[in-house]
């Protein structure tokens, strides 16, 4: 329970910090997503069912403070925890590389849907919705690798 | 029945979660008049931590700007200077235009178009995710804010409230994708729509210009008061980019907002004629 609520506190600042923070230190860069590779780094390290209701609460925590649809940052969050789960019956993403090219692929693979359920992909040309899903992807992902480096490391030493 | 939901029990809060987000959805797209209870809730329990961090990181900010990085001061107070007397004189002449269109309007006997009446806010925080252009703001119900008030800044519109909680409500900017303004040439009085792209750039598209219209860089495009969102007369954009294709119908008028949406710290609310 104790670990549980220090991972929603941790999301709901994490979702605080995207909502202003960010975009006065870094205006130009546009907000990343981060608390979408919070919910994979749950997936991943956490399994119990709290791993579900917590991303359930930072998706509708993030609907709430963002202009999208209600319900689609909640549903990718299901979304991305129930792909993880489903794959990680076929391989174990142990490895920094495999937890990399994870991130990479489900952050892109949600902005894409996010962009085409809000239209903004059919307003734009092809090549800025690509150039702009691949770079904030490739952005989070390069912010998310030490933690996860950290995390592995530590992980190992206790199993040892 | 205890077993079974014992057996199944990850199944079952796993379809009941997917269902609630999906009843949220359809619940919403039912019913966009009212924000629901669990929002309102979100959005002022986030009120006070926003509120917090921008005070800090602007206060930051001020003394930065305001303290150590005073570099060229001196050359810019002397550009300043000159640039406040050439629009002294221009405003001079400005009022004598608008007492001459006053008494011209008398002799008309056209109805005295009153000043609206206006509610400062400060913006708290940016969309949490950034493909979509959105701002919350540090007032809600509370201040006689409502959905669909029009938004604006001393340069020009800067978009509507779509989301009312108690303390807090969030504003959708003229650069998002779901944005659209009804919009008048002021130079021609060609009519159109200003729409937003939702790119980064920052900019907005007016709509179904005629291409026979004779537009050129630096028209400025004001509201056309129909939508009954934004009073008549109200800046939205200066023409940027004009695209005519021979075949086709209307031309592309890509428009820079007045406002500069990207550094917005504080807004007006514009409150109807008579309150």
């Amino acid at each position: 329970m104790r670990s549980f609520l220090l991972l929603l506190v941790s999301g709901l600042l994490l979702i605080l910090f995207q909502a202003m923070p960010w975009n006065v230190l870094f205006p130009k860069m546009g907000t990343l997503n981060l608390s979408f590779a919070f919910v994979i780094f749950v997936a991943l390290y956490c399994p119990s069912l709290g791993s579900w209701f917590l991303a359930f609460m930072l998706g509708y925590a993030l609907d709430t403070l963002s202009g999208c649809p209600a319900g689609l940052m909640t549903m990718l969050n299901l979304g991305a925890l129930f792909f993880i789960r489903m794959s990680n019956r076929i391989m174990l993403f142990d490895s920094l590389a495999s937890q990399a090219t994870l991130i990479f692929c489900l952050t892109a693979s949600a902005d894409f849907i996010l962009l085409v359920v809000t239209e903004v992909a059919a307003n734009n040309s092809l090549g800025f919705t690509v150039s702009g899903v691949l770079s904030k992807s490739v952005f989070i992902t390069l912010l998310s690798i030490p933690f996860f480096a950290i995390y592995n490391k530590r992980r190992l030493s206790s199993e040892d | 029945m205890s077993s079974f939901f014992r057996k199944y029990q990850y199944l079952i809060i796993i379809a009941f979660l997917v269902g609630l987000a999906l009843t949220v959805s359809s619940s919403n797209l039912k019913d966009t008049s009212n924000t629901s209870f669990l929002r309102r809730t979100i959005l002022d329990m986030y009120a006070p931590p926003l509120r917090a961090v921008t005070f800090l990181f602007t206060g930051v900010k001020h003394f930065w700007n305001d303290y150590v990085f005073l570099l060229h001061v001196r050359g810019e107070n002397q550009q300043l200077r000159t640039s406040l007397d050439l629009l002294t004189e221009q405003n001079v002449q400005r009022k004598e235009l608008l007492l001459e269109n006053d008494r011209l309007r008398k002799l008309l006997l056209l109805k005295e178009r009153s000043s609206a009446k206006l509610i400062s806010a400060e913006v708290i925080g940016r969309d949490a995710i950034g493909w979509l252009k959105t701002i919350l703001i540090n007032k809600g119900e509370n201040d006689n804010v409502y959905k669909d008030q029009a938004v604006v800044t001393h340069q020009g519109i800067v978009g509507r409230c779509i989301e009312v909680a108690d303390t807090t409500s969030r504003v959708l900017l003229l650069t998002d994708i779901n944005s659209s303004v009804d919009a008048l040439v002021q130079r021609t009085r060609s009519r159109g729509i200003v729409e937003g792209t939702g790119t980064g750039s920052g900019m907005c598209e007016l709509k179904y210009i005629s291409g026979t219209d004779d537009l050129v860089e630096g028209d400025l495009v004001v509201t056309a008061g129909l939508c009954g969102i934004f009073p008549k007369g109200l800046s939205i954009g200066t023409v940027r980019t004009i695209t005519k294709k021979p075949n086709e119908l209307f031309q592309s008028v890509e428009l820079e907002p007045s406002s500069n949406l990207n550094k917005l710290e504080e807004v007006s609310l514009l409150l109807p004629a008579g309150d």
